[in-house]
């Protein structure tokens, strides 16, 4: 049985890792789109014109390929965790109805906007189109994160009497539209996946650019660096407040998980120092470089008397998630200051007109962080969910509870394993193939209808 | 009848007439690609991402509507539901790619041509996953499984999937309106028909719980009005619209939902214990009322646009003529 509860737990986690890819390209490209669709009206200039061309075909394809894996992701949690999924469908059934809508949204407008570019003589009409999909888009995002929060902080029923006997009582369905996490949660949630994919974009266009054969290339990229770029500095400030509050909610709603991300043995004292990586063994903490105060400094936010939670020796270790938490999380820290450290260099280059855009090093670099951001945002989903560990719904049912025990799903299971792997190389490729199918000269020299998503 | 269960059902049968119709171009981009692209092209593929929405609003209604019924029906159909995924991720990818790839060895018929494939497996498995939910075949209740083999041997059961199997086919010509597969699609639509009904009285003969309800007779009449209209030259072009099909065919299949209620797998459980809390059930109901006005309201757009842009290119058509 706990052979099958491992497999449930790595077949959804690699689902979800992939779904998330996916999702964050989506609710990325929108965002880029609609900048580059708006300065192309505004200044008249065709690259930018172009540039939200041919977004918009790859956003459809991350669409497509995000939409069947986000039911996969819905089907998957009824197959691999049913009792789970039973106490969600009974209690929390409201976010994820909700998301249907949002979804909606987000489909019949993409549908008038790729399929139908040409039948709006306004420009800008057209263009609104975009916030409309990105309002389905973020909306779909933010429901599914409401159902996570609600998992870690969960709410809306008589839980001791469920607890007790197992029965769904007081249900109030409204409440996991607010769990208390919630709000924290998504102010995190949505610079994060918007910085990784910008920066994944940008860094896509650097290299590009870097490849470029003329000259209408070089500008062409060069204007899709410009935009990535501006967007990834102001998600990355976003990104820095934002995670300061959720580490604010951890140790308000989840002390034993901020516990382990943070390596506190003993906790509940002033002063606390700050543990980079390192672990415990034998009762102790190994390996850690330690910075003295600092932690109680930052959750404090500047007050370096400030008592953190209680730590790990305080809790049944039974109960303790898997202490490489600790470790991803310091390294999506890590990643996340030498991030905005990069985009700190981009932005001074460029207020001292040293284009940071056209310079090689900066591009060399961008692919690289772009890499790194889509890490950094993955090993973020990695500390929320496995600092969760063992619990599927956050002091209420353990996650072997919610298990499907049944091996009938061990082959289908890995059919979907290799499917997924398959999935992603051959989604970007085709992402890159239409992106580049034409030459940009060819395309920009041509009439805008000609250049336009005619199907 | 229970309000949860009559909407949650018309949601399927609106989720089911647009993959059909979906399906029914995939059958033809299979065994007619030249003759039939030009007229479903321009039909599935705005379309298909409107019905893998349709897909997961039902799946998600339904999820919400019998939250009890979860766990039994994630044991026994895990695998036909895995396989679902598989070719629902299939159609989704291959679809697309073939939006946009058009030329090279992997062109744009090889795309369509392996979408369609994935189109009809999920076709396929659904239909046997709702015949199994109808008659219980293949359901080994005791040990929360699914046996094939079980599901095969049972009455009317392979006869329900070919009857639909073959129903759509012969349907798929009136709805792209291909008027050169006349004879062909009233043999197959009326044969279709026929099976059809002929498995629903087997299945009852056999196991007399599942019921044989007088309301059945609607969809007996659309089915077997629908092959006459498109052969009677001054009503076809009623029934090639494509909103009056689906809306026949979403009223063809509502009637099918005397099959499982009050009771499903053969008789054997009432849906009434499966149903979600009081709470739960008002939720639904305010938030389909709301979500349903929205909805409605952005699909008029949808079709106001589209509309306005055939119109547009049919201008831009003639003025090239002259």
């Amino acid at each position: 049985m706990a052979f099958i509860t491992t497999f449930d737990r790595l077949l959804f986690a690699y689902s979800i890792g992939v779904h998330i890819i996916l999702v964050t390209m989506s609710i990325s490209t929108i965002v880029v789109l609609s900048v580059a669709e708006y300065l192309g009206i505004r200044y008249k200039d065709k690259y930018y014109d172009l540039l939200a061309k041919r977004l918009a075909k790859v956003f459809t394809i991350f669409f497509a390929i995000g939409t069947a894996s986000g039911i996969v992701m819905a089907a998957e949690l009824v197959i691999l965790f049913p009792k789970f999924f039973a106490v969600v469908a009974a209690v929390a059934m409201v976010p994820f109805y909700l998301e249907i809508f949002a979804f909606f949204t987000e489909t019949i407008f993409l549908i008038i906007y790729i399929y139908y570019w040409d039948a709006f003589k306004n420009r800008i009409t057209h263009w609104i189109l975009t916030f409309f999909i990105g309002a389905g888009t973020l909306g779909s995002a933010a429901f599914i994160v409401m159902v996570n929060a609600w998992m870690n902080t969960p709410n809306g029923f008589n839980i001791p009497v469920y607890e007790s006997t197992g029965k769904i009582v007081d249900v109030n369905p409204w409440a996991s539209v607010n769990a208390p996490s919630f709000l924290a949660q998504i102010a995190h949630v949505v610079p994060e996946t918007l910085l990784a994919g910008t920066m994944l974009i940008g860094g896509y266009f650097a290299y590009r650019y870097l490849r470029a054969r003329d000259s209408d290339e070089r500008t062409f990229y060069m204007k899709g660096s410009k935009i990535a770029a501006a967007l990834s500095m102001f998600y990355v400030i976003l990104t820095g407040i934002s995670g300061s509050l959720e580490a604010s909610a951890l140790i308000a709603y989840q002390p034993l998980k901020y516990s382990a991300i943070e390596l506190n043995l003993m906790g509940g004292r002033a002063f606390e120092p700050e543990k980079l990586f390192g672990t415990i063994a034998y009762g102790k903490i190994v390996g850690a470089i330690t910075i003295p105060g600092l932690q109680s400094l930052l959750a404090g936010t500047g007050n370096a008397s400030y008592v953190v939670p209680k730590g790990l020796m305080y809790y049944p270790m039974n109960e303790w998630p898997p202490l490489i938490v600790h470790t991803m999380f310091d390294l999506m820290v890590l990643f996340g200051i030498l991030i905005g450290l990069y985009l700190l260099v981009y932005l001074i280059m460029w207020v001292m007109k040293k284009q940071p855009y056209s310079n090689k090093w900066m591009a060399i670099l961008f692919p690289l962080f772009g890499l790194i951001s889509m890490y950094t945002m993955e090993d973020g989903w990695v500390v929320d969910e496995v600092g969760r560990q063992p619990w599927i719904i956050y002091n209420v049912m353990y996650v072997y509870q919610g298990a499907n025990t049944t091996t009938s799903m061990i082959g289908p299971g890995i059919a979907m394993i290799i499917f997924y792997t398959l999935l992603i190389p051959v989604s970007f490729y085709f992402s890159a193939r239409v992106f580049n199918r034409e030459e940009v000269s060819k395309e920009v020299s041509e009439s805008q209808s000609a250049t336009g998503v005619n199907f | 009848m229970n309000a949860v269960f009559g909407l949650n059902f018309l949601i399927m049968s609106i989720m089911l007439a647009l993959f059909i119709t979906e399906s029914m171009g995939a059958m033809l981009f299979l065994f007619h690609y030249e003759g039939s692209r030009k007229k479903v092209s321009p039909y599935v593929i705005p379309i298909w991402e409107l019905t893998g929405t349709f897909i997961a609003f039902w799946v998600v209604t339904s999820d919400f509507a019998y939250p009890s019924i979860l766990i039994p029906a994630a044991y026994i159909y895990a695998v036909p539901l895995l396989l679902l995924l598989i070719a629902f991720i299939g159609r989704n990818a291959f679809i697309i790619f073939g939006e946009f790839i058009k030329k090279g060895w992997l062109n744009d018929r090889s795309m369509y041509s392996i979408f369609s494939i994935f189109e009809c497996l999920f076709c396929l498995v659904f239909v046997i996953f709702a015949s199994s939910v109808v008659t219980g075949g293949g359901v080994i209740l005791s040990k929360l499984a699914f046996n094939a083999g079980k599901w095969a041997t049972t009455p009317g059961d392979v006869l329900f999937v070919i009857g639909a199997v073959i129903l759509m086919y012969g349907f798929s010509f009136i709805f792209y309106g291909l008027e050169n597969y006349m004879k062909v699609s009233m043999v197959a639509s009326y044969l279709g028909v026929i099976l059809e009904l002929g498995a629903v009285i087997w299945i009852h003969s056999a196991i007399s719980a599942v019921p044989f309800s007088p309301i059945l007779i609607l969809t007996i009449i659309i089915g077997l009005a629908a092959p006459a209209l498109f052969y009677y030259k001054p009503t076809r072009k009623i029934i090639e619209n494509k909103v009056v099909f689906l809306s026949l065919l979403t009223l063809s299949i509502y009637p099918f939902y005397s099959l499982v209620y009050p009771k499903f797998f053969g008789g054997t459980l009432p849906v009434s214990a499966f149903l979600t809390n009081t709470a739960m059930a008002t939720a639904y109901f305010y938030i389909t009322l709301g979500g349903g006005i929205l909805l409605i309201l952005m699909l008029i757009y949808m079709v106001y646009v589209a509309n306005n842009f055939s119109k547009m290119q049919a201008g831009s058509k003639a003025e090239a003529e002259r």
